[in-house]
């Protein structure tokens, strides 16, 4: 198992400890689920990176080899985005939105068209970094 | 401009994230300014106590959320990719809407200032029931609330990526027992920041609920519970702290074995007691509750106690590696043992106010204050500048000048001492927080006026380090790969780095694999020439090399 998913492994099963203690000494709620709930969401990055671990090429691990790689480095996919509004548009939609909270609807209208634009370049990006 | 509207290259949104940071912390300083200057004296002189109450609040949730934190994220988007071997961040859109929500959200906090009833007034803290609209009805308090969301689902979707980029990103032969003390910090503080940050945006959604759609959830009148808030906010808000702070001590522990020629003491040691402060802050958010008579004492005394075990190990490991270590005084050596002294005396009063019987002593006095930025201007601030001009030469190529930053560090030691010194006896006299004036004949008055005179010094303290910024980005730029004799893999990139960051890698063979490869250099073993697509001598070719900006546009 990588050290990544003992890691968590580890941190799920001293949050739901820790909720079971604390359970039993205060009889509190919230914050036996707020403990539990840790433990539960680490215990859950446990279990799909022990699954993924299965599934994929070895990563390195401590005390095996020389430090040195099998092979010349592999190109992870090899690409760096290039420059990109969509962000940009996507965080002054969700800002715009947010100052709906305080002055109503229309922010919330006015803050949609950016956020839609930028998701959508967004997407086509990707997509065309997908067929490249 | 455009160039840096449309970043998505994990060092550009860096230096955005570290610019806007010390932004905002200028922006709350100036508001510390004028709490100063109001308390130096009895009677109100500057402000009225509804402008006093707005301007602790959001200096405390400026500091807070949008100059600690953010400031370490900075660092960690210049410098994690680089530390582990990587040619950006895992998801770089992604990293770069992080960016944008956070300083959006920040803009909508202070923007509060604009409205004709002003910004939130309720504390950093904004307990229920005086945050619910009855007795907040200003808009203020609404954008308080969407800025506090904003920022907590970009620190979500940060730490996302940093986790990803850390596993899945590494290079060759970079175990996660190789990683780099920062790049630890770092995957510490992202699983902090999942799992304590959902907490406080959940609660910031419900007490809009409450305020706005009819809900009760914090209103006791309608069948809600006030504690609620407490509870939600500190399971967030004590987690906060180490997020805070926990890659603060990741810088620490890669300046001081470098200015100490040594390796670092206890690498090991050093991430399982990363690892434990992790796990103990988790159990520990009751003891800011000790006073409201409805929380276990002795379980959150006991953790809050135990916490200072691998925080004291850490401390220990810093000095132990100074200890006959052939030390540099440089300016980043400096900023770590300011940091040693300010955040011991922090960590000592912190146990102390971890006893139930001394907090209820000094709960909401200006103990707790002068406890609270003990350990975060300790922990952040210092250690930041430390950061600063760690990396200044390895971000801009260029470097501050020594003798402005010795007077910078010299100004805050002192100015810190003057400040907040003072405040732990007027916290033990039983002044209280967040108070706008205090009777003449309280004896309150020289302390802090004490106070005063040493939040100027601090202000004044920040202009050698501007004057040096200036001064270095005038200059051109001279620095080496590795300036400083360093240790990880930063220092094999150039200075300032390609955009893909690295044309070669050393042989990762510890976790100190720029040290390695100088070693075997100097011995004739020559693994830091440059590969030409072959491992050659050790050195492989690195991601993204090939075809740096081939991205489709």
């Amino acid at each position: 198992m990588p050290e990544e998913a003992v890691f968590f492994g580890r941190s799920g099963v001293f949050g739901l400890v820790l909720a079971g203690v604390y359970w039993f000494v205060s009889y509190e709620i919230v914050g036996t689920v707020l403990l539990a709930g840790f433990g539960v969401a680490t215990g859950a990055a446990f279990v799909i990176l022990g699954r993924a671990a299965r599934r994929a090429t070895r990563a390195p691990q401590d005390g095996e080899g020389s430090g040195e790689p099998s092979a010349p480095f592999e190109d992870e996919g090899g690409r760096v985005p290039l420059r990109s509004f969509a962000p940009l548009w996507v965080g002054v939609g969700v800002g715009f939105a947010s100052l709906g909270l305080a002055f109503g609807v229309w922010f919330v209208l006015a803050g949609l068209v950016p956020l839609v634009l930028g998701a959508a370049s967004w997407l086509a990006e990707v997509g065309r970094e997908a067929e490249g | 401009m455009i160039a840096w509207l449309s970043a998505t290259d994990h060092k550009r949104i860096g230096v955005l994230y570290i610019v806007t940071a010390f932004g905002f912390m200028v922006l709350a300083g100036l508001m510390a300014e004028g709490i100063r200057t109001e308390l130096a004296q009895p009677g109100l002189q500057l402000v009225d106590p509804n402008t006093y109450a707005q301007l602790f609040t959001i200096h405390g949730t400026l500091m807070m959320l949008f100059f600690a934190g953010p400031l370490a994220i900075g660092f960690a988007n210049y410098l994690v990719p680089l530390q582990v071997g990587a040619a950006d961040m895992a998801f770089p859109r992604l990293n770069a809407l992080s960016y944008w929500l956070f300083l959006f959200g920040g803009l909508i906090i202070v923007s509060g200032f604009l409205t004709s009833s002003g910004a939130a007034a309720v504390g950093w803290t904004a307990y229920a029931p005086l945050s619910e609209l009855p007795y907040a009805p200003a808009p203020g308090m609404d954008l308080w609330i969407a800025g506090v969301v904003l920022v907590g689902f970009s620190g979500i979707l940060g730490s996302l990526n940093f986790i990803v980029t850390i596993y899945a990103r590494r290079a060759p032969g970079m175990t996660m027992f190789r990683l780099p003390l920062f790049t630890w910090s770092m995957l510490v503080t992202a699983v902090l920041i999942l799992v304590a940050f959902p907490s406080v945006t959940a609660a910031g959604a419900m007490l809009f609920i409450d305020r706005h759609l009819g809900g009760a959830f914090f209103d006791p009148a309608r069948g809600g519970d006030a504690i609620l808030w407490q509870h939600l906010f500190w399971f967030f808000g004590h987690p906060e702290v180490y997020i805070v702070v926990l890659p603060y001590f990741g810088i620490v522990s890669e300046v001081v074995p470098v200015f100490s020629r040594k390796p670092l003491f206890g690498y090991r040691a050093m991430i399982f007691s990363l690892v434990a402060i992790a796990g103990l802050s988790m159990g520990v958010w009751a003891h800011h509750m000790f006073t409201t008579g409805v929380v276990f004492l002795p379980f959150f005394s006991l953790l809050s106690l135990f916490i200072a075990v691998p925080t004291g190990i850490k401390i220990f490991n810093w000095i132990a590696t100074m200890w006959r270590g052939s030390i540099r005084l440089t300016v980043p050596m400096l900023w770590c043992i300011g940091l040693i002294y300010v955040f011991t005396i922090g960590g000592i009063t912190g146990v102390m106010v971890a006893s139930p019987p001394i907090d209820f002593q000094a709960q909401d006095t200006y103990f707790v204050v002068a406890h609270l930025h003990n350990v975060l201007i300790g922990g952040t601030v210092f250690a930041g500048f430390a950061g600063v001009y760690f990396w200044f030469p390895k971000i801009t190529g260029r470097f501050l000048d020594e003798r402005l930053g010795r007077l910078h560090w010299a100004s805050w030691v002192i100015g810190f001492a003057l400040t907040f010194v003072p405040q732990y006896e007027l916290g033990v006299l039983g002044m209280p927080r967040r108070v706008a004036d205090y009777a003449p004949t309280a004896g309150w008055t020289e302390l802090n006026l004490v106070s005063t005179l040493g939040a100027v010094v601090l202000g004044l303290g920040m202009l050698p380090f501007l004057a040096a910024v200036v001064i270095a980005l005038r200059q051109a730029p001279t620095a080496e790969p590795d300036p400083w004799g360093g240790n990880s893999l930063e220092w094999a990139a150039d200075s300032p780095p390609k955009r893909h960051n690295f044309d070669w890698l050393p042989p990762i063979r510890s976790e100190r694999p720029v040290f390695d490869a100088r070693l075997a250099a100097e011995r004739g073993g020559e693994p830091r020439e440059r590969g030409d697509g072959e491992t050659r001598g050790g050195a492989v070719r690195a991601p993204g090399r090939s075809n740096p900006e081939a991205g489709p546009a």
